[in-house]
């Protein structure tokens, strides 16, 4: 069994105790491609240039790659967590969480909000993650295995005046909603369960109307957002080829993503423009004589068009590698279609680095584990 | 359902806090008895976070001998991409959700709660009740 295999069977059950429930079950439930830092370090992710926008407390990711100079690569798994939802949060309320401030001491009117902080992020969507990965990374004759570690969040977040505005407007009507007759009936009546009024109260006509529409606002994409990530990975060695345990990678790296609302187009679609700059020290390099490994220095720039019709995007990227040794420039097509709430798949399609104008595939899913749901992974 | 002895006191006031990132409001009803269906009197609904003082029940008037029932409807608007993750955003409500009574004895008195969330519509009631006596 590989390493691979075992280290995936430890991350399920990681995965179920933090599920907390009493039934081993786990369910596709996917709204981003595979993003961890520690698989993105290896380029080998459908897309380089990633600004993941859910939140996810705990989840898995796995990637396969098929490249046309090496098997099929499917020993690569990993685990990010979000240590936000973990920790106690003081002083939290739902302006706050969204990044609304006030110039005011004292806040009694949503009114009152006027500003936006524009690092607050950095905490909420800070997240680690480990993988372990197998593959030749056009380097092995052998498949090899990698441990990654990484962690990234979101230095900068801006919002607009109008989306702050819409906050603001999509918040009165909620709590008009909420002070209204209809609500109060349902809610005041002690003969009602409280799983009865919740729903008496959530299927009303102006309820969904307005939820509808206040999400549009909070699930907005910021104007423009700022990713910052680091990442190590280590290469376990292979004594069978004479190669020790060593350094493989080590990467820090920012994305940037301006995000055009182009409602014309579809209610939930933009367009982006993204750009990345990423220093490597890589130490996936072999000598000439096959059996030693050595480190340079790379820097990656490069960028990223992306059109997102709701469910659908398409997108393009194109990274340049500058280093002493002649790797080429990534230059990948990317595909993601939502198939519906809980399940979504990514793909990508071109030329890596070191791939020698061989067109590789990428492909990739990640999963949340939780309870209640539909695929059983312990069956008995 | 717990009780306070709030005597002849008046007015009997109640406070409620909680830290999430859901959008909270926190409405208020006064019943003659237990088994009233409805109420005879409601409190202005209103948002924990920005009204973080004491509100007076029954607009200031005296409410022993009646029952109040206090209830907090939260509405997720950040989605979340599974129920894990939606869990733990509950979990902080009910790790810091207070609702307490002024104006009885002991003052303040803290209320007991229930919570039931509900991941299908991201929303979470917390439910309390008081016999003021």
């Amino acid at each position: 069994m590989r390493v691979a295999n075992v280290f995936v069977f430890l991350l399920l059950c990681t995965g179920i105790g933090y599920s907390q429930g009493t039934v081993p079950n786990a369910e596709l439930q996917n709204l981003a491609p595979p993003s961890s830092p520690a698989f993105v370090l290896m380029d080998i992710t459908p897309s380089n240039i990633i600004i993941p926008e859910n939140v996810q407390a705990f989840s898995i990711q796995t990637i396969n790659a098929f490249t046309g100079n090496s098997e099929a690569a499917n020993g690569n798994y990993a685990v990010e967590v979000q240590p936000y939802w973990y920790v106690k949060r003081e002083n939290m309320n739902f302006f706050k969480y969204n990044n609304l401030t006030s110039s005011k001491s004292q806040v009694s009117t949503v009114d009152d909000y006027d500003g936006m902080n524009i690092f607050g992020d950095i905490w909420k969507k800070a997240s680690f993650s480990l993988a372990l990965m197998d593959g030749t990374f056009e380097v092995f004759e052998e498949t090899q295995s990698f441990i990654s570690v990484g962690a990234r969040t979101r230095l900068l977040s801006l919002r607009t005046k109008k989306q702050i505005d819409g906050f603001k407007e999509q918040y009165k009507r909620y709590l008009q909603l909420m002070r209204s007759q209809q609500v109060l009936d349902i809610l005041a009546n002690s003969s009602l369960s409280s799983a009865e009024k919740n729903e008496k109260v959530t299927t009303l006509q102006e309820f969904i109307a307005i939820r509808n529409d206040f999400e549009e606002v909070v699930q907005s994409k910021p104007f423009f957002a700022l990713d910052v990530a680091l990442a190590y990975s280590h290469f376990l060695g292979d004594k069978s080829s004479g190669f020790e345990d060593t350094m493989g990678r080590f990467g820090i790296w920012a994305s940037g993503d301006l995000a055009l609302y182009t409602p014309t187009i579809g209610k939930n679609s933009y367009v982006h423009f993204y750009g990345i700059f990423r220093y490597l020290r890589d130490g996936i390099n072999l000598e000439e004589n096959g059996t030693e490994l050595f480190s340079v220095d790379k820097l990656d720039f490069g960028g990223k068009i992306e059109l997102e019709f709701d469910r659908l995007s398409f997108a393009y990227e194109f990274i340049k590698r500058d280093s002493d040794m002649d790797e080429g420039s990534r230059s990948i097509g990317s595909i993601r279609y939502r198939i519906n709430d809980s399940f979504a798949i990514h793909g990508g399609f071109g030329e890596n680095f070191r791939s020698e104008g061989t067109t590789i595939a990428l492909f990739g899913i990640q999963w949340g584990l939780e309870n209640n749901s539909s695929v059983r992974l312990s069956p008995n | 359902m717990d009780h306070l002895n709030v005597g002849n006191n008046a007015p009997i006031k109640l406070r409620v806090s909680v830290q999430t990132e859901a959008m909270a409001v926190t409405s208020g009803f006064i019943y003659h008895s237990e088994t009233d269906e409805m109420p005879y009197s409601r409190m202005e609904p209103f948002d924990p976070s920005l009204k973080t003082g004491w509100k007076s029940l029954d607009k200031g008037n005296e409410v022993g001998g009646k029952v109040f029932r206090v209830i907090t409807f939260f509405t997720f608007f950040n989605s979340f991409p599974n129920e894990e993750t939606f869990n733990l955003a509950v979990a902080q409500i009910k790790g810091s959700y207070i609702a307490e009574i002024s104006g009885g004895n002991p003052s303040p008195f803290p209320i007991s709660f229930t919570t039931e969330a509900f991941f299908t519509t991201q929303t979470c009631m917390v439910e309390s009740g008081l016999k003021l006596l």
